[in-house]
């Protein structure tokens, strides 16, 4: 499996690497990096990969920011970073600053910006490792386009917002093993040793059959970009990505597929479907909080009965759960660092935890210098479209299939991106919305039901 | 235990009841009714209860409004003028009837507390509809009262209905016995369309908010405590034992701006002292789907409790009872006033009620809500005492999660 190879390219990380080149990859050829949309997330990512500290803010408004921590040059012969691409200038040269402070240079012409930006990066020969981190929106496009061009790829977490960009991305999937090229996703927790030793014996059968999971992201808002004067619909929207579905995919993709990734790494599949989800905006209603939902929580039907149970929301003030939890016919755990047996005691890992941000990296250079490159597509597509599901589910206050979803041709976003108008999509109300698209016909009144009445 | 008592007394009325007269003075023991309630729950109680046993007559009525009375006399034909009441003070005026030994309490949910302990002052034995009360000090209310109808010898039955349908007490006395081993988690939905809305009639707020009393939380308590209640009572019962703490979300999606200010939809994970979860939706959305049952997992299998066993690997069972529950809990419960086994719902129906409560303060303010923090809580919701239409009435808004004012 995937998230054995992944675990067994972390242990042998630890011992290799970073600075040790296999046969497979001469001391000459090192990782040169391409680095698609130079935001907080962005910066951070391809400070992680060069193992450079960083400090990472979450303002409540204003860009989120993951800046170097000490300014200093950074010795990495085997890294280097060659290329920028952001849509916005000002976002890409934020990012570059950062990089100076590291001693590292990127002459203006390998920092590309506008929406074509990251074509002329992977258009560069001598990058063979594009880091994606543009809203998810663009990532499956990105990702295909990285493959096809050759290279290997580090995606953040989400990487699609709907069925055809899941597709895409399962295709680069595919496309990437034919072609030998590795594919890590920002799904962190699978790089964990902590998360992978409790999963491993939960696998192994230490708490018995598993009935139920549960898994939440129920914490505060997230930064919020507001509208200046002289922006265009779209740039507005892109700058404040977080709040507008056809970008983001809302919270619960965005979000909370961290969690949900853990779901289905531990039952070792995806949901049949999404049965039953409730949500809304009831706090969050203010425009510059674009459409998406404050809150969603969802059941999920996966194989053999097995039920997960999913809580997430985005609201400041109320109590805080970010976790995961599974239950079984001989204990539970919360598949982090525990296991408590039904009969018997319980069992904690004890060993310490890399930074999860530079393990992903690691796990996946490693990969590729063995001459065995990691690829998490299929897994993070599938935690997406779990996302995706739940959303949708939750929006139409219907169960929502994976096939379905999965097979969907409703594309979000505007055929074209151009610098102009574009109105915002209205807040799906449930009963209405429809998971296809379609018309939202007045619904029939049917089987009323008699509050006040017994039933 | 309390189910078990029940599901004796629901088999002792079948053996001994309705229509079979032993000559004991008990058996024969008019029951005289009072509606306390005269809206749509309480004239199908009305009729429930004229059909649950021999020699019952519904001969009193009571109502804050005039015209629901008027209505109710066109089916309870026994009823005379001077035994019938209106205005906020009606129950009062009921309760001092001495020739009423039963009363059925249907007004809305936020008045039950009240209601029932001038009932129990008075010495009446209580059918009450579901939920018995809004917040805390109404639980603490029914409780006290619950425990005063015990020393007087008065028995008290509620709305509850599901305890009294023999498929439930069936499946459930077989989910106990270890028929799908030791339970893991449960469910419970009430997932439905929308409810009525009757605007804004009334010549004072108090009237406006009374005459749409489902919209307003301090007379309903919201439709997680006024409707879902029923699914969770059954979770309760399967437990035998209440959550202690819940986590909840929930909001007003489709509401818009209807006055009224309860949410339409809650998601509440309940924990039990075992660490058991019951993962509970309710909604009231229309065009949305619709689920209104509850689900329990163990060890060795899965159970519907309305009449499904699956056991692990084995063959399904389904309970083949048929009953009408509405008429059952009042047959049970003159059963037990003629002289059956003592029957006592009131502790059961507070914490099946301080349950939905629970769920309610979390998602009303996305905090995690603890039983025994909420239990001591003085926050009384409305004027549930008032007998003058002018009563301020409470100021009502939406609650705000992260925002929401904890009692």
């Amino acid at each position: 499996m995937r998230r054995s190879a992944a675990a067994a390219a972390g242990a042998a990380a630890v011992s290799n690497l970073p600075f040790v080149i296999t046969s497979h990859a001469a001391p000459d050829d090192p990782i040169r990096v391409g680095l698609i949309g130079c935001g907080g997330r962005g910066t951070g990512a391809v400070l992680n990969v060069l193992g450079a500290n960083t400090k990472v803010v979450y303002p409540s408004s204003g860009y989120h920011t993951e800046d170097v921590a000490q300014a200093g040059p950074i010795e990495r012969k085997d890294i280097q970073v060659v290329a920028l691409a952001d849509v916005f200038e000002d976002r890409l040269n934020r990012c570059h600053e950062n990089l100076v402070k590291l001693g590292i240079n990127i002459p203006k012409e390998r920092r590309f910006t506008g929406f074509d930006g990251y074509k002329k990066l992977l258009a560069i020969p001598e990058i063979n490792y594009v880091i994606m981190a543009t809203p998810p929106h663009f990532r499956p496009q990105q990702l295909l386009d990285t493959i096809k061009a050759g290279k290997h790829a580090f995606v953040e977490k989400p990487v699609a917002v709907d069925g055809p960009g899941v597709r895409m991305v399962m295709e680069a999937g595919r496309l990437a093993k034919e072609k030998k090229l590795g594919i890590a996703a920002g799904t962190q927790r699978r790089h964990l040793r902590s998360y992978n030793e409790t999963i491993k014996r939960i696998q192994d059968g230490a708490i018995g059959e598993i009935v139920c999971g549960r898994a939440y992201w129920c914490g505060g808002e997230i930064w919020v970009i507001d509208r200046e004067e002289g922006m265009s619909d779209l740039e507005w929207q892109l700058r404040n990505w977080n709040y507008f579905t056809w970008l983001s995919g809302d919270h619960i993709v965005e979000q909370h597929v961290h969690n949900l990734d853990i779901m289905n790494w531990v039952l070792g599949t995806h949901p049949i479907r999404a049965s039953s989800g409730l949500g809304g905006r009831q706090v969050r209603s203010a425009p510059k909080f674009g459409n998406i939902y404050d809150h969603f929580a969802v059941e999920y039907e996966y194989p053999n009965g097995v039920r997960v149970f999913s809580y997430s929301r985005q609201q400041n003030g109320t109590d805080g759960r970010v976790e995961e939890a599974v239950v079984g016919t001989k204990g539970i755990s919360n598949c982090a660092n525990w296991i408590k047996p039904a009969n018997g005691d319980r069992w904690r890992f004890q060993g310490t935890d890399p930074n999860p941000y530079e393990q992903e990296h690691r796990d996946l250079i490693e990969s590729i210098r063995a001459g065995n490159p990691i690829n998490e597509a299929q897994a993070v597509a599938e935690s997406t479209l779990t996302g995706i599901i739940g959303r949708e589910c939750v929006y139409s206050g219907k169960a929502v299939s994976w096939d379905d979803m999965l097979n969907s041709e409703r594309r979000l976003g505007p055929a074209k991106y151009e610098f102009g108008p574009l109105p915002v999509d209205p807040v799906p109300l449930p009963g209405q919305y429809r998971p296809d698209g379609g018309g939202a016909p007045a619904p029939a009144p049917r089987r009323r039901a008699r509050a006040g009445t017994p039933s | 235990m309390p189910a078990n008592a029940i599901a004796l007394a629901g088999g002792a009325a079948a053996l001994n009841f309705p229509f079979i007269s032993t000559g004991n003075a008990q058996d024969r023991l008019e029951i005289r009714v009072g509606i306390i309630g005269c809206g749509g729950r309480g004239r199908g109680a009305g009729g429930n209860v004229l059909n649950a046993a021999q020699n019952v007559k519904v001969v009193a009525l009571a109502d804050a409004f005039p015209e629901q009375i008027e209505a109710a006399r066109k089916t309870f034909k026994d009823v005379t003028d001077d035994h019938c009441f209106s205005g906020l003070d009606a129950y009062q005026k009921l309760c001092e009837l001495k020739d009423v030994n039963y009363v059925i309490l249907a007004g809305p949910p936020g008045f039950r507390p009240v209601h029932f302990e001038a009932a129990v002052a008075a010495g009446k034995h209580v059918f009450m509809e579901k939920p018995v009360a809004t917040d805390a000090p109404g639980i603490r209310t029914v409780l006290a009262a619950g425990e005063l109808a015990k020393k007087k010898g008065l028995h008290v039955a509620a709305g509850t209905q599901r305890r009294h349908q023999a498929s439930y007490i069936e499946t459930i006395k077989r989910i106990q016995d270890g028929a799908i081993g030791e339970l893991l988690y449960l469910c419970a939905y009430w997932n439905g369309g929308a409810i009525w809305h009757r605007g804004d009639k009334g010549e004072t707020e108090l009237e406006k908010q009374v005459r749409n009393w489902y919209h307003y939380t301090w007379l309903s308590g919201d439709h997680i405590v006024e409707q879902h209640v029923h699914n969770l009572d059954v979770c309760n019962w399967i437990m035998n034992s209440h959550p202690i703490r819940a986590l909840g979300l929930g909001g007003r999606a489709a509401l818009g701006n209807k006055s009224g200010h309860i949410f339409d939809h809650h998601a509440v994970e309940f924990e039990y002292p075992n660490g058991i979860r019951l993962f509970s939706q309710c909604r009231q959305i229309t065009g949305c789907d619709h689920n209104v049952s509850e689900f329990v997992c163990g060890t060795k299998g899965k159970a519907i409790p309305s009449g499904t066993i699956m056991p692990a690997g084995g063959e399904r069972w389904r309970s083949e009872a048929k009953s009408s529950p509405y008429v059952q809990e009042h047959t049970d419960l003159i059963a037990a006033i003629r002289g059956g086994k003592p029957l006592n719902e009131a502790q059961n129906v507070a914490y099946s009620t301080m349950t939905a409560i629970m769920g309610r303060e979390a998602t009303y303010s996305g905090r995690i809500i603890e039983w025994d923090k909420l239990m001591q809580s003085n926050v009384s919701l409305g004027p549930a005492r008032a007998t003058d239409w002018n009563t301020p009435a409470p100021k009502v808004s939406v609650a705000i999660p992260g925002q929401y004012k904890l009692g």
